[in-house]
């Protein structure tokens, strides 16, 4: 099947929860569309025809590479070729691919390509700019691509899975998370035209799906973070496959765990962990997700003696201030051990808690990371909320078929 | 039987571009030859054993460690009981030797175990690579990275030393000084920043190229390894390697736990050997996807970049 993805790189401005807007370059999925970080998920199937139509809006040459996928070809106007890396005067290279030419170059150049590929692995997988790599990546043209498998049908659950049926990697909701840093002083001196030193590079927030923590748990698509359209709030059922897809936007290290849980790893790269007959999948509980990689996990919660006759409940029992977010005096916490039941709380604190639903952590363990310009909480820092049976609904963390998902 | 490595400890210069020529130690494989970056690569064969001599032309004290080459290292106090050395020094003017059995295949440091934090930034590190039993460099049909039965046969074979330069290191260092933060504003890969690294070998004090040749098919073995001391993300643009194996241990063994990868990340000292299939013809970019350490003090492109020709 023929899939076309139109994409506008563009310029915009991203909110962190401690009052900051920061420029950013990110792309759009729709010619009068807000740039987004990171760029539009894009959900294909394997064995499809790829089109990716990349209009450059930005004051230099863009471009975007597909890692892990075979045969992608360019399109200028003048038909397709394979994608070559670029190089200029004296043999140095200028762009590790074909790009997209500046609107006031006055070499005028096409603006617009289109690169073109038929993936033949599912998995998920990044894409990211080509040029000016040191720059570009890190202000924010980087995105997530998920390759569904060929025999995918959400409806039957052997094949609702990340890499076909009988791999093992059937899932009831899936998340994304596509992680990254911001270094403010990069963002001001590209927008102001100033000159900066790869060599200062400091970050100072972490993105989680394009936010900061406490904003990562804040629904997908809220009007006021109008350039950061994802969510990062996890939800599930007790006894769900949950598929996690971490995937490192940036070019720092981040360790991702969920408290007090594990998770089994099924795919690398949009590669499944298996050669023929023998599983290689294994388990963890931190996963180090390096810049460029892609993590498929599994995550099973089933809770300690967790028996949805006899045992109704979790049995861990937290710490209030645990579960607290943004200021004190507000809480995750039900009130109560039992799944799906309410208790009371202290007079003054604030209940975040819809209907007894579980809530722990999933952050990164590298804490500096889980700030916001060194401040707690913030960056790299989520939830995950366990819901009563039968009360979540169909549609959380089921992420659209096979479209580009549009902002 | 026992081969003979003789390998001096000097002083020299490497060129960095865009830049004067700098101050560097490295290791030479003859009294007349000069130091080079990385040191000179040694190819022995499994069960060989190694009597290396180390002489030391370098103002202080200096000795050598292998990384994954199982030892009995001799650790050296001062005076006061520091701990100064993880082997056997050679003082100024003096040598040292080591003894060491190549026991196992792969692609193995070495290094300076003497103040290593500033010996080893300094330039003293190099390669030995480990051939299979029955490794003949004269017969492509016998080539594998780990011998029969760990998939590891290859058409090409490049080995890429991840490393880092501190200039600011290099000059006090050099000027017998203390240095200060350690902050690289360049990346290596076989000693040499892009563009120099697609040149090819030379007779200079950086004599290796990291630039690749193949032909359509053929296979590749890549042998990375980071002795630098930060982490290092190598992509390759393009292709899709089998990880056959990590820190000279196959990953095929009785089971078959290869995996695959487009981008891997080596922590100091770590390695990776990966192994494709040259796609088609055209030119694949092969970067560090830390893209800090894709510049030359600051200017991009420069660093950690190298590129595949397919033919
Ligand atoms: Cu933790």
């Amino acid at each position: 099947m023929l899939r076309n993805v139109d994409l506008w790189t563009r310029d915009g401005f991203f909110s962190t929860p401690d009052g900051s807007s920061i420029y950013f370059w990110g792309l759009a999925s729709r010619e009068d569309g807000k740039a987004q970080l990171p760029g539009p998920l894009i959900v294909v199937q394997q064995g499809d025809t790829v089109r990716i139509n990349l209009t450059n809006t930005l004051p230099e040459a863009t471009s975007l590479l597909f890692p892990g996928q075979e045969g992608v070809t360019v399109d200028d106007g003048t038909g397709p070729r394979p994608v070559q890396p670029r190089f200029g005067p004296g043999g140095v290279l200028t762009s590790f691919t074909d790009y997209a030419d500046y609107p006031d170059n006055p070499m005028a150049n096409p603006t617009r390509v289109t690169y073109a590929f038929t993936p033949e692995n599912p998995g998920t997988y990044l894409y990211w700019s080509g040029t000016n790599v040191h720059r570009q990546v890190l202000m924010g043209l980087h995105g997530c691509l998920i390759v569904r498998p060929a025999d995918y049908d959400e409806s039957v659950p052997a094949r609702r899975t990340a890499y076909g049926e009988g791999t093992g990697t059937e899932f009831d909701r899936e998340y994304v998370l596509v992680l990254a840093e911001v270094d403010p002083e990069l963002n001001y001196n590209v927008e102001h035209g100033f000159p900066y030193r790869v060599r200062d590079y400091k970050p100072r927030y972490w993105t989680m799906n394009g936010r900061c923590a406490v904003d990562t748990m804040l629904p997908s698509g809220v009007g006021y973070l109008p350039t950061q359209p994802y969510g990062s709030m996890i939800t599930a059922e007790p006894g769900e496959k949950v598929l996690f897809r971490y995937a490192g936007g940036g070019i720092e290290n981040h360790p991702l765990h969920p408290h007090g849980n594990h998770t089994r790893i099924v795919g690398l790269d949009g590669r499944l962990l298996r050669n023929g007959a023998t599983d290689l999948s294994y388990k963890r509980f931190t996963v180090l997700v390096g810049p460029g990689q892609t993590y498929d996990q599994i995550f099973i919660w089933t809770g300690l003696g967790f028996d949805p006759v006899t045992h109704p409940i979790p049995t861990v029992l937290p710490q209030l201030q645990n579960l607290a977010v943004g200021h004190a005096g507000n809480t995750l916490w039900s009130g109560s051990a039992y799944l799906g039941l309410k208790g009371d709380l202290p007079v003054g604190v604030a209940d975040l808690n819809d209907m007894g639903e579980y809530y722990f952590m999933l952050h990164s363990h590298e804490e500096v990371q889980i700030t916001n310009w060194g401040k707690y909480p913030g960056g790299l820092m989520t939830m995950v909320a366990v819901f009563p049976s039968g009360r979540l609904g169909e549609r959380h963390g089921r992420i659209p078929y096979t479209e580009s998902v549009p902002v | 039987m026992v081969t003979n490595i003789d390998l001096w400890a000097k002083s020299g210069s490497i060129i960095l571009p865009g830049r004067d020529p700098l101050p560097f130690w490295g290791f030479s494989g003859s009294a007349g030859a000069g130091a080079q970056l990385p040191g000179p690569r040694y190819d022995v064969m499994e069960g060989e054993s190694l009597h290396i001599t180390l002489s030391n032309q370098l103002p202080g004290t200096t000795s050598l460690v292998l990384s994954g080459v199982e030892f009995t290292p001799q650790p050296v106090k001062d005076g006061q009981g520091r701990f100064v050395s993880y082997n056997t020094e050679a003082a100024p003017g003096g040598s040292a030797a080591y003894d060491i059995v190549a026991a196992r295949p792969g692609v193995f440091l070495y290094q300076s175990g003497t103040a290593p934090e500033t010996q080893v930034q300094m330039g003293l590190y190099g390669v030995i690579v480990v051939r299979p039993l029955g490794y003949d460099p004269g017969n492509p049909s016998t080539w594998s990275g780990y011998g029969p039965g760990t998939g590891t046969e290859f058409d090409v074979e490049k080995v890429l030393v991840i490393g880092e330069v501190d200039t600011a290191w290099h000059e006090e260092i050099a000027g017998g000084g203390t240095p200060s933060d350690y902050d690289p504003g360049y990346f290596t890969l076989n000693g040499r920043s892009y563009p120099a690294t697609v040149d090819p070998d030379d007779a200079s004090s950086q004599p290796y190229g990291s630039g690749m040749a193949a032909a359509p098919g053929q296979r590749i073995l890549l042998r990375i390894i980071n002795a630098g001391f930060l982490n290092h993300t190598l992509s390759l643009d393009g292709v899709t390697a089998r990880v056959v194996a990590g820190d000279s241990w196959p990953l095929k063994t009785s089971i078959d736990t290869t995996y695959r990868k487009n981008t891997i990340t080596l922590g100091s000292g770590q390695s990776y050997d990966l192994l494709f299939t040259a796609p088609a013809t055209g030119k694949y970019v092969i970067y560090d996807r830390d893209l800090n350490h894709v510049v030359n003090a600051n200017q991009f492109p420069g660093g950690i970049i190298t590129i595949l020709e397919v033919t």
